[in-house]
């Protein structure tokens, strides 16, 4: 081999190396999902969102619910035994009220139990997904949110308390315009949470009265519901999730080409037995 | 022996590396897409196929991105509206014709023309909504004779939209103040919002002529296109059925779904959503939770250490 074509060797592996790269990472990423399948029998399907970079630009691009994942779940959904119990690991910040909603609602109708598995966070529309279903597993420390519906830049709930603190004459028209429909869209998902929690445990806490609680915009709309106060509200939650989701999870890293902001030795850190005396001498 | 030899060493030589990476980024992709293309093609045809009629697609997908990284919306334009009008001219007048709608929805004026041409076609006209058909869409699918949607596929309200803002809350807004204090800008609103409205209504009332009782007809435009509900309401299968009283069925034939599983977004990104493909039934009768699942693939069942 000449140095010319060790050169163009080498040219050539590195081209292929993040093709294969990514060949690898799905082949983990397709046997843990089997794994939990058959652990539990179960049809498993993720719904991640991460916030990604734009390659050329750089531009941050948000992920978030939108129609074609609805879409994509519903298919997976659609190609599920009515029995099959079904697996849904969310983390999402959220998204569109109509895709999360036709989610929701599958998940609703389907037959076999339905989990919901939130390793971290699962806020707003992920929140109402989780609402839909039999059980929610969340870990320690993930989050749920509120449901009250955004217009654009604000809150719903809040444009209605401006409108109705202030005299009619003097409120801009754009408010006013938003406040017609911040008025429907809060009935909507109220109505909408209500329909889901029907016939679901609570906890002897009134369906209703929760459905207003997350939908009327009772906290802001980052506010973190954890599972001590998931729980407290009367949801079905439990915190053993398993740990080949949260094993799942890692293989979903942030895909990201900047250095990364949170490092640390990977592999467990248990505390070592204190060395006795005798070891000490 | 002595030819693939030689082979091998025109493989790694300059030519042989250029012509494998030429193969790899451009010749692969080609072959691809015509495959996906006579793939999309082949299913389209058993389409029309099995139900002896025309099948046309519209399907709109928020294309991710363009080049500047900015998403692209897709919508029901004057385009659509154009080649859709010269599919259904193609189409003979005892042809049935089957439309497949994937839409946000989109200029009243576009999904108009779709709609009257679809009411005025004579052979039967089905409108399969496999996912979702909002605002314009749903206009559309109010003409054909019957609408066949999936168990969990949603149509949407067709009250029009001002630019950003729904026609109906902006009547709402010019109601509650005094008109004195109302800026201009909103006054023209307000008077496009009554003429987008009261023909909007007509238009429904137009399309679903002949398929509901008179009464029944009025109510049912009043509350599609008088704004009852906000623009993104999701009408479900049910509800259309049985509030709005619309000629709906969820018999949705399997070959409509394999038909827009052909039709996915094209993913330059990392997709969000993420299953094992293939689909999951139990073998026999409920052994509980951990009962064996039916696989396409068997050794994807194998415990893994």
């Amino acid at each position: 081999m000449s140095p010319v074509e060790i050169f163009w060797f080498f040219l050539l592996l590195s081209a292929f190396q993040p093709v294969i790269q990514r060949r690898l990472l799905e082949y983990s990423r397709q046997r843990m999902i089997a794994k939990i399948e058959h652990d539990r029998g179960s049809r498993v399907i993720l719904l991640v969102h991460r916030q990604e970079t734009m390659s050329l630009l750089g531009f941050p691009l948000l992920r978030y619910i939108d129609v074609n994942d609805s879409e994509e779940v519903i298919r997976a959904i659609h190609m599920t035994g009515k029995d099959v119990p079904m697996d849904l690991i969310l983390h999402t910040p959220g998204g569109l009220v109509l895709a999360s909603l036709q989610i929701a609602e599958a998940i609703k109708k389907h037959k076999g139990k339905v989990t919901v598995m939130v390793p971290h966070y699962a806020m707003s529309g992920g929140t109402l997904i989780a609402l839909a279903a039999s059980e929610i597993i969340m870990s320690e420390h993930a989050v749920l949110g509120p449901v009250d519906p955004q217009l654009g830049k604000y809150p719903a709930a809040s444009v209605l308390k401006v409108v109705s603190r202030k005299p009619a004459a003097e409120i801009e028209d754009e408010t006013l315009i938003l406040a017609d429909q911040a008025e429907k869209a809060i009935i909507q998902v109220r109505e909408s949470v209500r329909e889901l929690l029907e016939g679901k445990p609570t906890n002897g806490r009134d369906p209703n009265e929760l459905a207003r609680l997350l939908s009327e915009g009772t906290w802001t709309h980052d506010f973190p519901i954890t599972f001590e106060r998931a729980k407290a509200l009367g949801l079905p939650v439990r915190s053993d999730i398993p740990e080949d989701v949260l094993k799942l999870m890692s293989l979903f890293p942030q895909p990201t080409r900047m250095q990364p902001s949170v490092e640390y030795l990977p592999g467990p850190r248990t505390r070592r037995p204190a060395p006795s005396p005798e070891a000490r001498e | 022996m002595k030819s693939m030899k030689l082979g091998l060493v025109w493989l790694f030589s300059w030519r042989g590396l250029l012509a494998v990476l030429l193969v790899i980024f451009f010749v692969v992709p080609v072959i691809e897409s015509v495959r996906l293309e006579s793939l999309r093609a082949g299913a389209v045809a058993a389409l029309e196929e099995k139900r002896g009629s025309r099948v046309i697609l519209v399907i709109h997908r928020q294309e991710s991105v363009n080049v500047l990284g900015i998403p692209v919306v897709r919508y029901i334009d004057i385009d659509d509206s154009e080649e859709l009008l010269r599919a259904i001219r193609l189409t003979g007048k005892d042809t049935p014709l089957d439309l497949i709608l994937h839409t946000p929805g989109g200029l009243v004026l576009a999904a108009s023309q779709i709609a009257r041409a679809i009411k005025r076609h004579p052979a039967r006209t089905t409108v399969f909504v496999p996912h979702y058909a909002m605002s314009g869409g749903t206009l559309i699918a109010l003409a054909a004779n019957a609408i066949v949607m999936d168990r969990n596929a949603v149509l949407g309200p067709v009250d029009p939209q001002l630019g950003d803002f729904p026609a109906v809350s902006v009547l709402d807004a010019v109601q509650r103040k005094p008109i004195a204090r109302i800026e201009d800008v909103t006054l023209v609103l307000a008077d496009q919002s009554r003429k987008a409205i009261a023909q909007v209504t007509a238009l429904v009332q137009e399309l679903l002529s002949g398929k509901l009782p008179p009464e029944r007809t009025n109510e049912t435009a009043h509350r599609l296109a008088s704004g009852t509900w906000t623009h993104d309401f999701p009408i479900t299968a049910e509800a259309a059925k049985e509030l709005i009283g619309l000629p709906v069925s969820t018999e949705m034939p399997e070959e409509v779904h394999r038909l827009m599983s052909l039709y996915r977004p094209a993913h330059d990104m990392q997709p969000s959503v993420y299953y094992l493909p293939g689909p999951r039934y139990r073998k026999g009768d409920n052994e509980g939770t951990g009962a064996a699942l039916t696989r396409t693939e068997q050794n994807r069942n194998r415990p893994i250490k």
